[in-house]
């Protein structure tokens, strides 16, 4: 299978192991990626607080970077750039003043029609849960996990079966073999955008989150976003429990754990990338 | 309720429903199909020793699942008749074919199995819809965790968890876990007033009951707080904002203007994440106990009964009066009336007044001798029509019938029935249809007249 692939600039830098361990699980998958060629950032948060025409123009460049290197799929795994580029794919579709001016000041017209993934649904609905299952050499038994699917996520009807109370992300993990645990904050938001400008708020964001995955009893906490995975992984150093303790809890990303499953090496998902160290832990379960 | 089942002139048919009407007003034929009891109503002597020895347990409907009734039962304990009725579907004889436990225990030897169903049909002069409300779902508010969390319920179960005679009787406690509930919030507006989940407007009742409750908790249990989030207070009765301000300053229920983001269920107590607006902070309060002002809506079949009965409806499946100031009780079918909350949200003394109101119409229309019926009714001119019907389909009181005019199929307005809307004239192609006093060739000659009169106008102008 062939797909297209927006990695935007996380997963470049500060998030190499999304990126690392994505094209490592679909190497096993036997699934081809196509990079987007030349692709530019999709503008995400920024843009939008200063000008909205530039905010539809960036990513309206990338789809006409996919389209006309012949992608007809899209998988977007960072839910930021997802929102903004099939922001701008349905305003293109539903809204005729918008898709004149870009076409006017790009030269270029989209008429619709690029199927764009979120991970989640491009695994239930290309991989398939059962497809997946198959795969697993090295179920996650005993792994207690947390899914975490932060504030974007669950705003794509596709990739979130329930905006409030989804489920799908516990589903891949029980294909995994891996144990969802029950907990509270899996919609949560994590507070990433207020991480440089009030710490204090996001720390207390993660401080409920990390407590209530702790009295959940998990292992760690699966996520998909390049943005709650960094929030969460390095900003955990210095909070401590009610009880004093300080949190340890790896945060791992959905693409490391399958590439766990399907047994590839820990050297080739990044794990090494993670500021929690997850290898203690998986070597405690047999896994490594 | 013990009273009308009493009255000489009233007849309860209990365990029926209506399931076809025809006819008109004063000549209405109804249709009743009457379930089987199960249970010989002329035998049984209501000492309810069938109640307790039934093995089939089921959650009760009454006491909205927190509670168990068994397969023989009443609905609640002061139901009307005092004569249970057996759940076939889950009684244990009606599905495995042993038990018969009841009939055993019964002393007057009213239990009987074989009884069918029976289909009467009978003439009504009027008809008045009373059928009630449903409540919304709120397992629609999965951040609230609405069916998912056992400690978040709806105002009508805290109203079963009240009743002495309720599934709990009468003690206020967590349903999880049975612990008695110490702090206890209340949420309004859970389906009302919003227009993505659930519905546009106001369920009217929630502000007041959830102000009863939480001065009853009070009283009750003097140890509980209880938490009221509200969007603003719609207290608009007599002696209404009174009833707020007294649960606000005599029982120390703390009101907070904001809504409810979200509801954690850690396993202990639940976290209710809110907002106070005016305040201007966010709060988190730790709740044994959360109360969900569920919004009222049509019942499931509301449209399907509607449709039966041929009374319009809106888009919610509230039905439609004629007029919302002047004609509140009646449906556009002549002796159709509507009362209570199928015509809307509304509280006890609404829906008596409304209940009051369409009695009074029924006896006022029975008191006369003749029908009044307004002058302008359609009329249909026999030579001219030529049987086509089109007038049939869009008559919305049913008002036309087919009829045989020296063997030619011709349109008859039923007089009782026509409210000379005027559909049927517009609709008629061959101009067999008008409305008496509003012909064609009369509205046309109105039309014109102004025109005339301008020209003669204008030449007398011309003239000067």
């Amino acid at each position: 299978m062939e797909i297209g692939y927006y990695p935007g600039c996380s997963l470049e830098s500060a998030s190499r192991e999304f990126d690392i361990s994505l094209r490592a699980i679909c190497g096993m998958m036997n699934i081809t990626l196509v990079e987007v060629p030349d692709w530019i950032c999709c503008g995400t948060s920024p843009t939008h607080a200063v000008s909205q025409e530039l905010s539809h123009l960036l990513p309206y460049k990338n789809i006409q970077k996919a389209e006309m290197h012949g992608i007809k799929e899209l998988l977007i795994p960072c839910p930021s750039c997802l929102y903004s580029i099939s922001h701008t794919e349905a305003a293109c579709v539903t809204d005729a003043n918008v898709r004149q001016r870009l076409s006017e000041v790009t030269g270029y017209t989209y008429e619709g029609g690029l199927k764009i993934y979120h991970l989640l649904d491009f695994l239930r609905d290309r991989v398939t849960l059962g497809g997946l299952k198959a795969m697993v050499k090295k179920p996650l038994e005993g792994l207690k996990i947390a899914s975490y699917y932060g504030c974007l996520t669950r705003f794509f009807p596709a990739a979130a079966d329930d905006m409030e109370q989804p489920s799908l992300l516990e589903q891949i993990i029980e294909a995994l073999g891996g144990q969802p645990v029950e907990w509270t904050c899996k919609v949560d938001c994590c507070g990433a955008s207020l991480s440089i400008t009030r710490p204090d708020i996001t720390k207390r964001l993660l401080g409920e989150i990390l407590q209530s995955a702790t009295r959940a009893s998990a292992d760690c906490i699966a996520v998909v976003c390049p943005l709650c995975q960094s929030n969460l992984d390095i900003r955990q150093k210095g909070l401590t429990s009610p009880s004093g303790a300080p949190y340890a809890i790896p945060v791992i990303y959905l693409t490391q754990l399958i590439g766990i499953a399907l047994g590839a090496r820990s050297g080739a998902l990044g794990m090494e990338k993670l500021m929690i160290d997850a290898m203690p832990l998986l070597r405690a379960k047999g896994l490594l | 309720m013990t009273e009308s089942s009493h009255h000489e002139n009233i007849e309860l048919l209990t365990y029926s429903e209506v399931i076809d009407v025809k006819g008109f007003v004063g000549n209405f034929d109804v249709t009743i199909r009457m379930r089987p009891r199960s249970v010989d109503m002329s035998r049984c002597t209501g000492c309810g020793d069938c109640l307790t020895k039934c093995p089939a347990k089921v959650p009760s409907e009454a006491d909205q699942g927190l509670g168990t009734r068994r397969a023989i039962y009443k609905p609640f304990s002061n139901a009307v008749p005092n004569v249970p009725v057996i759940d076939r579907d889950h009684c244990i004889y009606f599905t495995k074919g042993k038990c018969q436990i009841c009939q055993k225990v019964c002393k007057a030897g009213a239990i009987n199995y074989e009884q069918e169903e029976t289909i009467r049909t009978e003439k009504f002069g009027a008809i008045i819809v009373a059928t009630g409300f449903s409540l919304f779902d709120i397992s629609k508010y999965g951040e609230y965790g609405g069916g998912r969390y056992k400690d978040v319920i709806t105002g009508l179960q805290l109203e079963r968890m009240i009743d002495p005679n309720g599934p709990t009787g009468g003690r206020l406690v967590r349903p999880s876990d049975g612990k008695p509930a110490k702090s206890v919030v209340f949420v309004q507006c859970v389906g009302s007033r919003d227009e993505v989940k659930g519905m546009a407007y106001c369920s009217k009742v929630c502000c007041m009951y959830t102000a009863k409750q939480a001065i009853l908790l009070k009283d009750h249990f003097p140890e509980t707080q209880s938490y009221v989030f509200y969007i603003d207070i719609r207290a608009t009765g007599k002696n209404y904002e009174e009833f707020i301000l007294r649960a606000q300053r005599e029982y120390g229920v703390v009101y907070l203007r904001g809504r409810v983001s979200k509801i954690h269920d850690p396993g202990d107590k639940l976290e209710v994440y809110g907002a106070d607006t005016l305040a201007g902070e966010s709060v988190k309060i730790n709740a044994d106990l959360v109360v969900l002002a569920s919004a009222m809506v049509p019942n499931p079949d509301a449209r399907d009964l509607a449709r039966m009965l041929n009374i319009p409806y809106d888009s919610y499946g509230f039905y439609s009066e004629i007029h919302p100031k002047l004609q509140p009780v009646e449906s556009i079918t002549r002796g159709m009336f509507i009362a209570g909350a199928c015509t809307f949200p509304k509280d006890i003394p609404d829906s008596v007044m409304m209940g009051s109101a369409a009695a009074a119409k029924v006896c006022t229309l029975f008191a006369a001798d003749e029908l009044t019926v307004e002058p302008k009714l359609a009329e249909v001119a026999v030579d001219k029509c030529v049987g086509c019907f089109n007038c049939v389909d869009v008559c919305p009181y049913d008002a036309i019938q087919k009829d045989t005019v020296s063997g030619r199929n011709v349109a008859r307005v039923i007089q009782t029935l026509c409210q000379g809307c005027g559909n049927c004239a517009s609709t008629c192609r061959s101009g067999a249809l008008d409305v008496k006093g509003f012909t064609d060739k009369a509205i046309y000659a109105q039309i014109s007249a102004p025109f005339e009169a301008d020209e003669e106008e204008e030449n007398a102008y011309a003239g000067a």
